[in-house]
């Protein structure tokens, strides 16, 4: 009930306000314009090729670039398509002879330019579960490189990725070298988690036994009764009952001491 | 003053001091001494032997405008108070922040351009009781040199509570703890950008985490029926990270190379507590397991890569990467009875309890990785471009170790243990990527990527227990993936973009050894597994209206679905299972989203953004009630709008929601841990410009959360006011 009344109180509080912000805005006229998320404010588009006049070590790679396929050859469509789109109008930026301060939206400093595209994107880092983008404590460029060959990389190295390189960078902890390696790491990290954000605890694609029972099954025999579930020769139909597989295989990641990844 | 001596003599120095003096005061000053004591150090010009002419501009290489000689000093400070009716920890988790007041310098920055060529930048933000930190320094010299630092820093909450178990009666267990994990770096780099020599840059990081943070590892909870692991636990890390760089290189715009030397030193520190043992209707252990393990390497790599252009068409380029890491690892479980078990106690320690620990875990890896890439533009709106990157890596492991566990009697029986793990692994990967734009308004592109990938393996674990084996097996896995599609738009104020995905990862398993002491020979965990398949396929249809100029609309449609098959060896003579391929699993995923942007004036914007997700998982179960389907649903809705009031004034509204609900119908056979809530944010204010230079904002905002699948043990609800003050010089 209580619950119930706060709910009406806020939607009446947002209603006085979006009611008062509209009478204001109505009597009286303003010179300003809105500031757009993803342009630069008194700007204007200036096309591909004042870009390439300076940043050769992006243009002249941008063909093999996963964001290539989004740039159509159309000049009369400047601005919709090729560096402006991420970058905002940069009539101001070439104009001050490059400089960047407050002239140019730099999508590695605000993911907002990003989000213009991928907004399912935003969408999953507002999930509890997920990396601080939103709070400003990362970027997307920490873990894409917008220009390179390979979006799903950091800028840097060599021009393919290494498998969980990106992960790597920060989760030492996880991607280290153990005595006994879980094979699911071959696969990549984002096999099992879902890394920009998810409902379940530690970005986990499913956070049941579902997750490891993906991989880790096999075809009953005449011994197995109906019901019971063997992993190899283990009978585990009790142990999953009881909860998650990592709840014993606790060591997930690797094992410096068993090779069945327990504690 | 005695103490300034030296350096602030400097003519230039003296003459900043007064000039910040006067237009800031203090904090002017403090910036003033930071910046003429680097001065000196890297800008120092003609004073070091280097002529005028030596330092003359390089017209290739164009100096930004400096916006301002004078000096621009701004920051924004903002006090808040939160309160939190409910889980403070879930709150703390959530949304990053801590109940209770708060103070946050969310920007500062100042600017100061030093005659035509030289830039010094300070700015930053400080978070308080978060400590989140983010302060970065820069100096500058155009086409000389220049000198950067900082440090940064930000805290990761965590809730602490376990699982929830509604037959139990209990709601979910919690450790009582306020769980938290800092993540930081500091950082300090000089390079020289002289136009006459190559570009060399020398680094210094240093990274750490330090705190403690939950994990998914819970302890078994006795209660009516089977026992849960529903205990919460806990992990805490401490890690201290050096890095050291050097970069040089050097290039034109027909040739370019670059060489990156970079050394690791790592030293990484955790302790696990996980219960095992919760008696009915208690609410701590009465025995847990403690899990410390330690880990040290030194890690050295080396890359080199250079690219040349050979023609308008044909561009090379290559790479080879070096790294060695040398490491060495330490271990020790120990199973104890908590004060809980009394006295005596009534739990016992049993013979799955480890006394587990080292005295030796060695680690050791190396890999060589080549790379080689060409883009080729055979002609006007074809670009053809492809790679090769071979990557060989050798890895050991070896352990002298401790797996001492007790007897029936409760006594602690001595097991010594050698493991050794050694891998040999080969990867080669070639990509292939088209591009193709001849057709009017219109881009087609066709991506391959292969993989093939050997891997040796050989595991041993020496012992007199039930655990001793020995597998040697060649692993090889076969990638292949492809993604084709378009992007078309025939006129400014519309554009459609499909692509379809197929990607396929073929593993098989040859067992070449496969020997246990116990069981039957031919068995040993995990050898087994012969093969598994991952088949994705991966449909993305986005479409972009913008009828007028002021609306902006897109759609986006993705379905993903993935298929896991397994292959195995028989089991015991084929009673527990025949072996062969069998359909593992499915993941399937239908994303639809839409967008929607308005200005319909020039002082109104307004965004919305909704988004729905559907996803299932469904394993092989053999009729096993335990596990259920992972099958739910995901909405979000991001709604923001601004209005410029009138000259001075700004007010923004915005609401989030994020809706999830994966609740399982397992309770009464397994143990129910699909997620379910709700999470709902508004937030609105305004911005008043007071003066020019002196802005003021108040936000308000409201979150309010619902958990149902923990029995409404995380829920909160929380009202936060922000006032802030940002002035400019």
């Amino acid at each position: 009930m209580k619950s119930r009344q706060w709910t009406w109180g806020s939607a009446l509080i947002v209603g006085v306000a979006l009611l008062s912000a509209w009478l204001l805005s109505s009597c009286a006229s303003v010179d300003r314009s809105v500031v757009v998320p993803g342009k630069t404010p008194g700007a204007t588009f200036v096309g591909n090729d004042q870009c390439s006049h300076c940043h050769t070590e992006y243009t002249d790679h941008f063909a093999e670039t996963a964001h290539a396929k989004v740039r159509l050859k159309s000049p009369e469509q400047t601005g919709t398509i090729g560096c402006e789109l991420c970058h905002g109008p940069g009539s101001k930026h070439v104009n001050s002879g490059g400089d960047w301060k407050e002239t140019i939206v730099n999508p590695g400093k605000k993911p907002e330019a990003c989000f213009q595209c991928h907004s399912g994107i935003r969408a999953r880092f507002q999930l509890p579960h997920r990396h601080p983008v939103a709070e400003g404590q990362m970027n997307c460029v920490d873990c894409h490189n917008p220009h390179g060959k390979e979006i799903g990389k950091p800028a840097g190295g060599l021009a393919m990725a290494r498998r969980n390189q990106t992960c790597a960078e920060c989760h030492q902890e996880q991607t280290q070298s153990f005595v006994f390696e879980h094979e699911a790491l071959r696969e990549g990290c984002v096999v099992c988690h879902d890394v920009h954000g998810s409902p379940n605890p530690k970005m986990l694609q499913q956070a049941d036994n579902n997750l490891c029972l993906r991989c880790h099954a096999q075809a009953p025999g005449p011994a197995a009764q109906p019901g019971q579930l063997f992993i190899g020769k283990v009978n585990h139909t009790t142990f999953v009952q009881q909860g998650a597989c990592w709840s014993c295989h606790s060591s997930v990641h690797g094992s410096n001491i068993n090779p069945r990844m327990r504690y | 003053m005695p103490l300034l001596g030296p350096w602030i003599q400097h003519q230039s120095k003296n003459a900043l001091l007064k000039m910040r003096y006067h237009q800031h005061g203090l904090p002017g000053i403090a910036i003033a001494l930071l910046s003429a004591f680097i001065v000196p150090w890297i800008a120092p010009g003609p004073a070091l032997g280097q002529s005028e002419a030596e330092s003359e501009p390089d017209s290739s290489r164009p100096i930004p405008k400096l916006l301002s000689q004078d000096a621009e000093f701004s920051y924004e400070t903002t006090l808040r108070y939160i309160s939190v009716d409910g889980d403070e920890d879930q709150f703390r988790a959530n949304t990053w922040m801590e109940e209770g007041f708060g103070g946050r310098i969310d920007r500062f920055r100042y600017q100061k351009s030093i005659g035509d060529d030289r830039e010094f930048e300070l700015q930053g933000s400080l978070g308080l009781p978060e400590n989140n930190y983010e302060i970065d320094w820069r100096y500058e010299k155009f086409r000389y040199g220049y000198l950067e630092g900082g440090f940064e820093q930000y805290r990761k909450y965590f809730d602490e509570t376990g699982g929830f178990y509604a037959p139990y009666s209990q709601s979910a267990f919690d450790l009582d703890r306020e769980l938290s994990l800092d993540r930081g770096k500091a950082w300090l780099e000089a390079g020289l950008t002289k136009p006459t020599i190559p570009e060399m840059s020398l680094r210094y990081e240093y990274h750490y985490k330090d705190g403690t943070k939950s994990t998914l590892q819970w302890g078994t909870v006795s209660g009516p029926g089977q026992p849960r692991n529903i205990y919460p636990a806990s992990k805490s890390v401490d890690q201290d990270r050096h890095v050291i760089e050097y970069r040089i290189g050097d290039g034109s715009a027909d040739f370019s190379w670059q060489e990156t030397a970079r050394l690791e030193i790592d030293d990484l520190d955790t302790t696990r507590r996980n219960a095992s043992v919760v008696r009915p209707g208690r609410s701590k252990p009465d025995k847990a397991v403690r899990i410390q393990e330690g880990h040290k390497h030194i890690q050295g790599s080396n890359t080199l890569k250079a690219e040349k252009k050979v023609n308008d068409w044909l561009r090379v380029s290559g790479g080879y990467l070096y790294k060695h890491l040398d490491g060495e690892a330490s271990y020790d479980a120990t199973t104890f009875l908590t004060p809980n078990a009394g006295v005596p106690p009534t739990t016992a320690l049993t013979g799955n309890d480890p006394f587990w620990f080292d005295n030796e875990i060695i680690l050791d890896r190396e890999s060589h990785v080549v790379n080689g890439n060409t883009m080729i533009e055979p002609s006007e709106g074809l670009t053809v471009s492809s790679g090769i990157q071979s990557d060989w890596t050798r890895q050991s492991g070896f352990g002298d170790v401790r797996l001492d566990e007790p007897d029936p009697s409760g006594v602690v029986v001595r097991q010594p243990a050698t493991l050794d793990a050694n891998l040999d692994k080969l990867r080669v990967q070639e990509d292939v990527e088209i591009r193709f734009t001849r057709i009017p308004y219109t881009t087609l592109f066709f991506d391959t990527r292969l993989e093939q990938e050997q891997i040796d393996q050989r595991e041993r674990q020496v012992s007199n227990g039930s655990q001793a084996f020995l597998r040697s097996t060649d692993h090889e896995s076969d990638l292949k993936q492809y993604k084709t599609g378009f992007s078309l738009s025939p006129w400014t104020w519309t554009s459609l973009h499909a692509s379809y995905k197929r990607r396929l990862k073929q593993n098989d398993y040859d067992h070449t050894r496969d020997e246990a002491l116990v069981g039957v020979p031919g068995q040993g965990f995990s050898a087994f597994i012969r093969g598994r398949d991952i088949d994705t396929d991966e449909i993305e249809v986005k479409t972009v209206f913008r009828p007028i100029g002021w609306l902006k609309t897109s759609l986006r449609y993705q379905l993903i679905a993935t298929d896991f098959v397994a292959d195995t060896d028989p089991i015991a003579g084929g009673q527990l299972s025949p072996g062969g391929r069998i359909f593992s699993g499915n993941y399937d995923v239908n994303r639809y989203s839409a967008n929607l942007t308005l200005t319909p004036w020039q002082r109104i914007y307004f965004t919305s953004s909704v988004s729905y997700r559907r996803s299932r998982t469904v394993t092989t179960d053999h009729g096993n009630q335990a596990v259920a389907p992972y099958v739910g649903d995901i909405y979000s809705l991001h709604q923001s709008a601004n209005w410029i009031v009138d000259e001075k004034t700004d007010m923004n509204l915005g609401y989030t929601l994020s809706l999830t609900d994966y609740e399982q119908d397992n309770v009464a056979a397994g143990l129910p841990l699909g997620m379910a809530f709700a999470q709902h944010t508004i937030q609105m204010g305004f911005k008043h410009r007071l003066r020019p230079n002196v802005t003021t904002k108040l936000q308000y905002a409201f979150y309010l959360y619902n958990e149902t699948s923990t029995g409404g043990r995380n829920d909160f609800k929380a009202h936060g006011l922000f006032a802030s003050l940002g002035m400019t010089f």
